[in-house]
């Protein structure tokens, strides 16, 4: 059973393998090749005519008068031929020859040729069948050669595309799983962040009220140890409330609220946040801003948040009686780039310069210190602690607010973080800014101050 | 790479228009095709996509025949510019024999310029091709807008390199010609000192450009 149904399967995939005469050969070059042997030189055949397995004709190489002129099938006496020991027969008053062509191993088509039988030629018609069949065999096996390699080309090309395809859909299928995954990663972010707020608040509200000694009096000791409570609960509220923030920005939920401010005001609150860290790391806070400088469109609130990171970083990662200088000057709104054959870009923004006497920063992880949770020193024992979360923020606060942040080191001298924002007086921010990717999802609230 | 078959006596070039998005470079292959018409050996080839945006390349293919019996075919190719695609640009620019670098004349598009040259510089490069040796000029488009760089800004930057630089308004047709003759000229240039056409093929530089400036000239009876 096994045996014959595989069989079966051989005999009609080897038929779907036949190869068309089209394919293999052109009606044209067939005429030309043999149109001098008929009437010519070669004797008196006066038709060929080639005809597809099915016995359809092909191709007829003689006048319109010939006796094959009207045979659109190959006629039953030459199917009989095939079934007998003949190769020929009579028909009329014309002798035929026939003749199987090949193509590989199969049978691909049919020629006959006449001539008429009170022809001289007419019985050497077996010897010039047999040689132009084998001509016309020549020419089958040519076609046949380049068929072949064609549809090894197709078959390959088609198993590549299938592969593509697959894999472009377990691709897609990836990527649906990841951004599924991502967002379930912000929202649980967002929830537990909240949650540990609630607790947190409590912890911190009571520990400074046993420091004040508001629940009565306590001894030095004890004192301490409450302050060291409230300022850890603090810390532990700044990480908390940056995942926060963070994950509301990949939601896309942050509002900006855009008004023009100087941006030494910015700068002096700023200061003011970190002089306490700053004081007891021994390390000067400085400004270098002119008086002339043009107002900011911003949202001040973030862009304090900004400056206190970078400020705060400075700090962290400096020397004693090392120093955070903030710097500022007008240029365009996007970091500067090597090409500059097309001339020099408007400066209708603020480039803000935030330069520490630090560490500073390998040049092959200053790309990578704006991703998110990204830090320069992963280990377990590093001395400075953080989620990595302060420059990823940085980074998106800017980016929402249409300018770009960067930063440049030297290892051992310190590290300069520059961002661009656009200022409140540059006719061409709203028009810039609707032209770059805000993948952000971050929505500017006072419409009315932009572009002013 | 010009492509030379000598048994059918047949050159063909290619040369690509570069430039950053929305500069004008399919409008540039348009409005070249409005002007050479029944001189085109067929249609403008471009997939529109939704937004105007190019997606693979424009193809313009032009063709004429010359004193020696010459068929000379041009194939005009427009690159996607936005940033993005930069492989398909990079595939498009392979082999090309001249570059036109369309350029937005705004002040505000400065950076655009900027980048699509550093990108054109890099994938010459990356193509084995040495931006040095290319045919390479220039056209400032959108002269009409408000917010472009001065006649003289534009005279100043023509000066810092060496490449013609052209001044255009596509969308009107104006300036297409003039650029696309200054890029055939200078492609052809570039060959004839590597393959000596005036010499092997008896195709001078005078005739090559005389039949250039036949395409722009109306066919008699009618397009073909």
């Amino acid at each position: 059973m096994t045996a014959s149904a595989s069989t079966t399967q051989t005999t009609t995939s080897a038929a779907d393998r036949r190869p068309p005469l089209e394919r293999l050969l052109r009606r044209d070059d067939f005429s030309r090749t043999l149109a001098p042997f008929v009437r010519g030189t070669f004797g008196s055949v006066d038709a060929v005519a080639l005809f597809d397995h099915a016995g359809v004709v092909f191709c007829h190489v003689g006048d319109e008068q010939g006796p094959m002129a009207h045979w659109d099938q190959l006629p039953p006496e030459a199917h009989a031929v095939f079934r007998s020991s003949e190769r020929g027969f009579g028909l009329g008053d014309h002798e035929f020859a026939v003749r199987a062509c090949f193509a590989g191993a199969d049978r691909v088509g049919t020629v006959v040729f006449a001539i008429p039988a009170a022809s001289p030629d007419c019985p050497g018609l077996a010897a010039i069948a047999d040689g132009l069949v084998g001509v016309i065999g020549a020419l089958l096996q040519a076609g046949f050669a380049t068929w072949v390699t064609s549809e090894m080309h197709l078959a390959a090309s088609e198993s590549n595309f299938r592969s593509l395809q697959q894999r472009n859909a377990e691709l897609e299928r990836a990527i649906a799983h990841l951004r599924e995954v991502d967002q379930l990663k912000s929202n649980f972010l967002a929830t537990v962040s909240h949650e540990l707020r609630t607790p947190l608040t409590s912890i911190i509200g009571f520990s400074e009220m046993l420091a004040r000694g508001i629940a009565g009096p306590l001894n030095e000791e004890q004192t301490e140890y409450a302050q060291t409570i409230l300022e850890r609960g603090e810390e532990l509220l700044r990480l908390i409330t940056q995942i926060l923030e963070m994950s509301k920005m990949e939601m896309g939920t942050m509002r900006l609220n855009l008004v023009s401010v100087p941006l030494t005001e910015i700068v002096d609150r700023a200061f003011s946040a970190a002089s306490i860290p700053a004081e007891r790391a021994r390390v000067s806070l400085r400004q270098d801003l002119a008086a002339t400088l043009a107002p900011l469109l911003c949202d001040a609130d973030k862009i304090q948040q900004v400056l206190v990171n970078l400020i705060s970083n400075g700090i962290k990662f400096n020397r004693p009686e090392g120093y955070v200088l903030v710097e500022a000057e007008r240029a365009p709104i996007r970091r500067p780039f090597d090409e500059d054959f097309f001339g020099e870009e408007t400066s209708d923004a603020l480039r803000i310069s935030v330069t520490d006497t630090g560490i500073g920063i390998p040049e092959d992880q200053l790309q990578r210190i704006f991703d998110a949770f990204y830090q320069v020193d992963s280990s377990s024992t590093r001395e400075h602690g953080g989620a990595g979360l302060g420059l990823s923020i940085v980074r998106k606060l800017i980016e929402a607010h249409g300018g770009e942040a960067w930063a440049e080191s030297i290892v051992g001298v310190g590290t300069t973080f520059h961002f661009t924002l656009p200022i409140a007086e540059s006719p061409s921010y709203s028009s810039d800014s609707s032209e770059s990717d805000s993948s952000d999802g971050f929505e500017g609230s006072s419409d009315s101050s932009r572009g002013k | 790479m010009v492509y030379i078959d000598i048994q059918h006596r047949e050159v063909t070039l290619k040369l690509v228009y570069y430039g950053p998005a929305l500069s004008g470079k399919t409008t540039n292959l348009q409005q070249l095709h409005q002007l050479m018409v029944g001189h085109t050996g067929s249609e403008l080839i471009t997939l529109d996509t939704r937004d105007d945006r190019t997606l693979f390349f424009d193809l313009l293919p032009l063709q004429f025949e010359t004193e020696g019996g010459f068929t000379i075919r041009l194939k005009l190719f427009t690159v996607p510019g936005q940033v993005i695609h930069n492989t398909t640009r990079k595939i498009v620019l392979q082999g090309a024999d001249g570059v036109a670098f369309i350029a937005d004349s705004r002040v505000s598009q400065t950076r655009g310029n900027n980048e699509s040259f550093a990108n054109l510089k890099q994938n010459l490069r990356d193509n084995g091709l040495d931006f040095e040796d290319i045919a390479l000029v220039i056209q400032f488009n959108k002269r009409d807008l408000e917010g472009i760089r001065s006649e003289a800004e534009v005279d100043k930057i023509a000066k810092k390199g060496r490449e013609p630089v052209f001044k255009a308004i596509a969308i009107q047709g104006q300036g297409v010609s003039e650029t696309f003759r200054g890029l055939a000229a200078l492609s052809w240039k570039r060959l004839e000192g590597k393959f000596h056409f005036a010499e092997r093929f008896g195709v001078s530089h005078e005739h090559f450009m005389s039949q250039i400036d036949a395409l722009f000239r109306p066919v008699k009876g009618g397009s073909r």
